[in-house]
């Protein structure tokens, strides 16, 4: 019983946790791309911007995955 | 998934224990040695053979790439002051990048999969750059330079607070950026690889054809994870020589 709980907050935590992640990187490479073809020229700037801020954005989905590793460990 | 996780779990090859502290040599640890030796012996050769017009793709290569890291990530966030660090950086990248890469190698270890690796690096970059940061403002003007300039004063302690607070959980979200993305990578190809073992023969195609997919990824991710750390301790570097 409860390594199956375990398992179901498992689960739910990488799955919730990489909601909100999943729409920030979907806005800040739509906007990315929209100054890109604005501004062709600054593509290069834009770029590493935007790699830096996907990082910023993807290590909170990671830190769900850590706890679900750690709650599927448990299990 | 027990029979997957046993995989990222170090083996201890050679017991070595100082006191309470355990140095054993464990095969992530040999990994980690190899890429070491491969990123030594890669920038030994290529210096060795430096001209100043470099010849043959090998040399090429290697110059592009050190002239990527100085221009783009040392010059390019850091300024001109900032091309002292520049052997620190590019020691940072493409060591990560070749622990990265090292990985893919079917039957090895990813040294960076293991919070203990990231972890000392990331330490590494959270002493240096307050220590680039004392060095430069002296002590108390280091701590002053922590509350941007031009907040009320009722509200500096508060900011004090959070931004203390958010200086200690840069190497923290350091280093579980690079080992969660390595990991997760590792752990969604050895998915893949158990579906494609224990499937029937029908089905195998579909496993088989998302391992060479997560491949390619893998290697895209290798290289974007070591730029992110490399170019995150740049920017931190930066902020403690360039205070607002």
């Amino acid at each position: 019983m409860e390594a199956g709980l375990a398992w179901l907050g498992a689960g739910l935590a990488i799955g919730l946790g990489a909601i909100g992640p999943g729409i920030g990187i979907g806005i800040l490479v739509a906007k990315s791309v929209e100054g890109m073809a604005r501004q062709p020229e600054a593509a290069g700037i834009i770029r590493t911007a935007m790699f830096i801020g996907i990082a910023f954005a993807e290590a909170v989905s990671l830190y769900a995955l850590v706890i679900a590793f750690l709650l599927s460990f448990k299990g | 998934m027990e029979s997957i996780m046993h995989h990222f779990v170090p083996e201890v090859l050679l017991q070595l224990k100082a006191g309470n502290i355990d140095l054993s040599i464990t095969n992530y640890v040999v990994w980690l040695f190899v890429a070491f030796t491969i990123t030594f012996l890669i920038f030994f050769i290529a210096a060795r053979k430096a001209a100043l017009v470099p010849r043959g793709a090998f040399q090429n290569a290697i110059e592009e790439l050190i002239e990527f890291v100085r221009n783009e990530m040392v010059v390019g966030v850091m300024g001109k002051e900032g091309e002292v660090y520049f052997s620190f950086i590019a020691t940072l990248f493409f060591f990560i990048l070749v622990s990265n890469l090292i990985g893919l190698i079917p039957n090895s270890k990813t040294p960076t999969s293991l919070i203990g690796t990231t972890g000392a690096w990331a330490v590494l970059v959270f002493f240096l750059y307050h220590w680039v940061g004392v060095r430069k403002h002296g002590v108390w003007g280091y701590i002053k330079s922590l509350v941007p300039s031009g907040v009320p004063l009722w509200l500096i302690p508060f900011m004090f607070i959070i931004e203390v607070v958010s200086h200690f959980f840069r190497p923290f979200s350091l280093a579980v950026r690079l080992f969660a993305n390595m990991l997760a990578g590792h752990t969604v190809l050895a998915v893949f690889t158990l579906m494609a073992v224990t499937s029937s023969w029908w089905v195998k195609a579909i496993p088989f054809s998302g391992i060479v997919v997560m491949y390619a990824f893998e290697v895209f991710v290798a290289f974007i994870q070591a730029y992110i750390f490399a170019i995150l301790a740049a920017i931190y570097i930066d902020g403690a020589i360039h205070v607002h």
